[in-house]
């Protein structure tokens, strides 16, 4: 379990990022940290990553402190920055160093992704692509089967198929003791995909729900006409019409429009204390 | 310790830079034949060990260089948190570097040195034992425990700079040394007044004139082999200490 307590961050006094942020994170799930740019999803993962540390505030991860960066903590974490490195060798190389560093790492795993993304593993990681790099690169994590997999905008770089291999390789790597936590501001990449949403804005958590529930709650709907009515929530134009948002009377789960309900909840505080 | 995730870090090294360092060789032989190569064009304008000479100069240009590629990753934040993250003790991390620009940098450099210099006597003065440079003699090893000072100032450099570091090190230790020697000129003017002190080297001798006459003062013996002890071994350690804690605390 990954636990933020009342977690603060700042750069400068001028310059503060996270405000008593408090987010709890269970093994079993793949959570969606949605924000527009800026609104703190890099700086929450790194300090989950421990690549930064809390001004006040502590982060637990399975019984680890980030900020001291143990070896137990490293070998269960792994996380896919949105600037991502590789360094310059060949994929058969780079496997043979690294994959010693990670215990549970499974070679035929990697070999798998390798073949679904048609790269070979005598290329060198500079004649790859910059998209192909980042497929490299979500594939070793993905082998690493580490307990933590953090990816901060994971989906940019990739084209449309590469997308959806994408999701799908999320799906089948998942397992019931990992959490994975998916950083984007691209919110339609994760549609389908995430268990959890939590939505950030400057420096704070608006919403952390589940899916599910959110799903119960609410009823999305696109209507040709503008609607006007005491029920709905929000509404706003999308190209085939109005995306509405209204209660969900029906008691029955209900298709999240995640990108719809990013739009509202950055603009409507009401629906926040609906949910 | 864990001695395999040791070998491991040393492998990754050595197979990400295995053609910088090829290369590196190649240039160091160079480096040090065109050295050997103008002290026998302009022989009579050098005299004495020149030998040493181009011995200490290749030793500390190409040491610096060499030491400031350990830890490269950190020149930009991607491939930080992909050393950072790295399944290691930071401990470990630091030890390999060590290892690698101290030890490995060693045997490699007197390796390329020794195959120079005996191609340099075979054409000029002939190949004989006598004729080589012994570190042994006249307490030259001492520039050995120096450049494990300068691998430690380096080190600690790339760590704290980002950018540059290799130049911003150098630049913090010409100002050091620059205030240290101006520091130990003031305190020898406050302890010897009315003396002209000439010359000072901090922890270890200074020279004052008096009645017209130059007299040397040397640090009694046991305090010598103090200051030895520490600028040699106590100094390098303590930086090599401030490498492992700055990398401890290293935020990307």
């Amino acid at each position: 379990m990954i636990q933020i307590d009342n977690v603060s961050f700042q750069y400068s006094k001028k310059m503060k990022i996270l405000t008593s942020l408090n987010l709890t994170f269970h093994p079993g799930k793949i959570y969606g940290l949605l924000g527009k740019n800026g609104a703190g999803k890099s700086t929450v993962i790194k300090n989950i990553t421990g690549m930064l540390f809390p001004t006040n505030g502590t982060i637990n991860v399975f019984g680890s402190s980030p900020r001291k960066r143990e070896v137990d903590f490293l070998k269960d974490l792994f996380f896919v920055p949105e600037e991502y490195y590789l360094p310059n060798i060949s994929i058969q190389k780079l496997i043979h160093i690294y994959k010693n560093f990670y215990p549970k790492f499974d070679l035929e795993q990697f070999d798998s992704y390798l073949d679904t993304f048609l790269i070979s593993k005598d290329r060198k990681t500079n004649d790859l692509s910059l998209g192909q790099k980042k497929k490299v690169l979500i594939g070793f994590a993905l082998s690493t089967n580490t307990k933590i997999l953090i990816m901060d905008e994971p989906t940019n770089g990739l084209d449309i198929p590469s997308k959806i291999t994408f999701r799908n390789m999320i799906n089948s790597s998942f397992k019931e003791d990992r959490i994975i936590i998916i950083s984007s501001h691209q919110v339609r990449d994760l549609d389908e995909l995430i268990d959890q949403i939590i939505i950030m804005d400057n420096g704070q958590i608006l919403l952390s729900k589940e899916k599910e529930q959110i799903a119960k709650q609410l009823l999305f709907e696109i209507n040709e006409k503008e609607e006007v009515s005491d029920h709905i929530l929000y509404q706003e134009k999308v190209s085939t019409g109005y995306g509405i948002i209204k209660p969900n009377k029906t008691g029955t789960n209900n298709y999240v429009d995640i990108e719809l309900l990013f739009n509202a909840i950055l603009s409507n505080n009401e629906l926040i204390n609906q949910l | 310790m864990n001695l395999f995730i040791l070998s491991l870090l040393i492998q990754r090294q050595f197979k990400e830079q295995r053609r910088m360092y090829g290369i590196s060789l190649l240039v160091l032989f160079g480096m040090l034949s065109l050295m050997f190569l103008l002290i026998h064009q302009w022989q009579d304008s050098f005299s004495g060990a020149v030998q040493n000479g181009v011995f200490i100069i290749g030793l500390f240009v190409s040491g610096g260089i060499f030491t400031n590629s350990m830890f490269h990753e950190f020149s930009n934040s991607s491939s930080s948190i992909w050393l950072l993250s790295l399944p290691a003790k930071q401990s470990e991390k630091v030890i390999v570097s060590i290892f690698i620009s101290t030890v490995l940098f060693m045997i490699n450099y007197l390796t390329i040195f020794y195959l120079v210099e005996s191609i340099y006597l075979l054409n000029t003065k002939g190949l004989e034992l006598k004729n080589m440079l012994n570190p042994i003699k006249d307490d030259f090893y001492i520039f050995f425990f120096l450049y494990l000072l300068f691998n430690s100032a380096i080190l600690l450099g790339r760590v704290v700079f980002i950018k540059h570091s290799l130049l911003k090190t150098l630049l913090v230790g010409i100002l050091l040394f620059v205030c240290l020697n101006y520091l130990n000129n003031v305190i020898l003017e406050i302890l010897i007044p009315n003396m002209n002190v000439v010359s000072s080297i901090p922890f270890s001798s200074f020279q004052f004139v008096n009645n017209g006459e130059n007299i040397h003062v040397f640090l009694p013996t046991h305090t010598d082999r103090i200051t030895s002890i520490f600028v040699r071994l106590l100094l390098p350690i303590t930086l090599w200490f401030l490498v492992w804690m700055k990398l401890k605390e290293k935020q990307i």
